[in-house]
């Protein structure tokens, strides 16, 4: 592994690290360079924290289901319906319908896993179905209308201000820390990575392939659900706005964190900074009017730009 | 006297064919079960003239949007760029419209023959997973096609001029159905008379084979995607036409999941290796048959239709799924 410092080697083996690092310091750059208040006053700092919280805890969850080799389209789809289900039975139920908003997450996970690992269907196929069916329960049990919740108990779960930023930035980063400690510190971590790079090695080895690919995308659908429920009281209500467009920027930001897209490569530890980058992205065009439609297409090209160069080809003998 | 045996031969290969699609494809009998029950349920609505002209209307839209794509699945692989090309190209066509007249129609295949190109090379050389990628192509061309709208101030890239096309010069078969024929025709073609049809079957069961057999697998599927942009490019006249002289402006994913469910619901497996237009057609005709029916029952709501459509692409992977038996999926 000793390979001179910016030598070719190094640059290649390394070439998933450097560019999240060297695009978000020239974001910075060039974001102060448009905007001369971007990052000065502190209320700037906690409209960023509002912006990419919810988004970073759906963007674990992908990266989980990346790193796997496969793909979970139904995320936004399922955080938009665990928040409309939950901004519909919270005045009958109270904080129990979390409960509900949850397993409904849970059911869709598992049926995603069981699609992907009892039926051997291709996993972009089978959560491009669900997807289409959780916005369509969404739309059945919303009406196609925007709930709203005025509850301030419910806006506090989200917006109570702790040293300074708002609580949903430390439901954030515990999720964020747990999914690091899941992948690197458990035997189940490594199971997932075991199944992203080699999958008839982890088979011969021992590991139960069916049941990592099943938990994993119970895990995902779990955590866009409490995505979904925290986002519904950030906003204070749920609306149909949120939907699957939403993949082109949150998948956007697992690649760009040097995640690779064949699976094995990266880590959720890369996400915070490609939520980060994407966000602030986001965040700064818009600051300097550009349509949300331009703004797509740069998302979509920064993501196909990134999974080429991020995809490790030396391992990988047929592309499907 | 040789082209009366050849006219035999041909015949004989037809009839074979034929009775080979009613026996291995279920699509079939889902066919003939979807129109004896609808004809049971609702006979007045689902057999009057008007609804089954627009049964072939929405078959020739939904055939078009699946045609092409499938010789991609042949071979494995996946390409949902048929709804970025049938989007941007009506926007190409409108935006070209003042300075080329009435030529700018043929912008559509040009556009799609460069979108397949450019995803083909890119899969195969860049080694990028191909449903990513045309996911993402859609999705920049979609964007693209909105943000022209939004430009240019109008409400839609309307092109009048092509009003002509709209009128049939057969009574009763309506004029997108016959744009999307030749379309049809030559898909089976290329599948049943060139070596290209064999090439992606080889190439989708098994890779490995093909390249010791000799078959230049890069090129081939290059091809492949090429051919799928250029059908799509050219079917999307038909869409284009159907949808009165205009193009979608705004990006709907039930309209994506239409050409995959109609490839999925016609058997050809996603795995590659078998299958081909033919089934798509009959599945594209199995999904149009399934919607129609269903709208004209009663207590059946439009605004549902993302549930339906969800529902309807799940049940028809599960159903189709008993082909990816043993095979290494993502």
């Amino acid at each position: 592994m000793a390979q001179a410092w910016l030598s070719r080697e190094w640059l290649q083996r390394n070439i998933n690290t450097i560019i999240p690092i060297m695009g978000f310091i020239a974001l910075v750059i060039a974001l102060r360079m448009a905007n001369p208040y971007f990052l000065t006053s502190w209320d700037s700092v906690i409209t960023l924290v509002y912006g990419m919280s919810w988004f970073l805890i759906a963007a674990c969850g992908l990266t989980l289901v990346i790193l796997m080799g496969s793909f979970d389209f139904s995320v936004p789809s399922v955080l938009k319906l665990s928040a409309m289900i939950f901004a519909v039975l919270y005045p009958s139920m109270g904080f129990s319908s979390i409960i509900v908003a949850i397993v409904v997450g849970l059911i869709f996970g598992f049926i995603n896993g069981i699609l992907l690992a009892r039926f051997n269907i291709p996993s972009f196929m089978a959560t491009l179905a669900t997807s289409m069916v959780a916005e369509g329960l969404a739309q059945v049990i919303s009406g196609g209308y925007t709930r709203m919740i005025t509850d301030p108990a419910f806006r506090a779960v989200s917006t109570t201000m702790i040293l300074g930023l708002p609580s949903i930035f430390y439901w954030a980063i515990v999720v964020w820390v747990i999914c690091i400690f899941m992948t690197f510190m458990t035997p189940f971590g490594r199971m997932i990575y075991a199944v992203g790079s080699n999958i008839v090695g982890a088979r011969l080895a021992g590991v139960n392939v069916k049941m990592v690919r099943t938990l994993v995308f119970m895990i995902c659908s779990l955590l866009a659900s409490i995505a979904g429920i925290l986002y519904a009281s950030q906003i204070q209500g749920a609306h149909m706005q949120v939907g699957v467009l939403d993949m082109i920027p949150l998948f956007a930001s697992v690649v760009v964190g040097g995640t690779a897209l064949t699976g094995g490569v990266g880590g959720v530890h890369r996400t915070l900074l490609g939520v980060l980058i994407i966000r602030w992205l986001d965040s700064g065009l818009s600051m300097l009017a550009i349509d949300l439609n331009v703004r797509m297409i740069i998302f979509g090209a920064i993501a196909i730009t990134m999974a080429i160069l991020t995809i490790d080809r030396r391992r990988i003998r047929i592309m499907k | 006297m040789k082209s009366e045996v050849e006219r035999l031969k041909i015949g004989s290969v037809i009839a074979a064919s034929i009775w080979r699609l009613v026996k291995v494809n279920p699509a079939v009998w889902a066919i003939v079960a979807l129109v004896v029950i609808f004809s049971a349920l609702v006979p007045d609505k689902f057999l009057s003239t008007s609804n089954l002209v627009a049964i072939l209307k929405n078959f020739a839209v939904t055939s078009m949007l699946a045609v092409g794509p499938t010789f991609v699945i042949l071979l494995g692989s996946i390409d949902v760029s048929y709804m970025g090309i049938w989007m941007f190209g009506g926007a190409l066509v409108w935006l070209l419209y003042p300075y080329l007249g009435l030529a700018s129609i043929a912008i559509y295949p040009i556009f799609g023959l460069l979108v397949g190109l450019f995803n083909g090379v890119v899969h195969v050389k860049a080694k990028v997973p191909s449903f990513i990628l045309t996911i993402a192509v859609t999705a920049v061309l979609a964007f693209l096609t909105t943000y022209v709208r939004n430009i240019s101030g109008v409400l839609t890239l309307i092109v009048p001029a092509y009003n002509f096309l709209r009128e049939s010069p057969i009574p009763y078969i309506p004029s997108p159905f016959l744009l999307a024929l030749p379309v049809i025709v030559l898909a089976l073609f290329i599948m049943f008379f060139t070596k290209l049809g064999t090439y992606f079957c080889a190439i989708g069961s098994n890779e490995e084979g093909a390249k010791l057999a000799g078959i230049n697998v890069e090129k081939y599927k290059i091809l492949a995607f090429t051919l799928s942009g250029l059908l799509t490019g050219l079917g999307s006249i038909a869409i284009f036409v159907h949808l009165g002289c205009q193009t979608r402006v705004d990006f709907d994913p039930s309209e994506l999941v239409r050409g995959l469910a109609a490839i999925v619901l016609g058997g050809t497996p996603l795995a590659g290796g078998m299958g081909g237009p033919h089934r798509t057609l009959l599945g594209a005709l199995v999904y149009v048959l399934i919607f129609n029916g269903l709208f004209l029952l009663p207590g059946v709501d439009p605004n549902h239709l993302k549930l339906y459509v969800g529902t309807l692409l799940l049940g028809a992977v599960i159903a189709a799924s008993r082909a990816l038996k043993g095979a290494l999926i993502a």
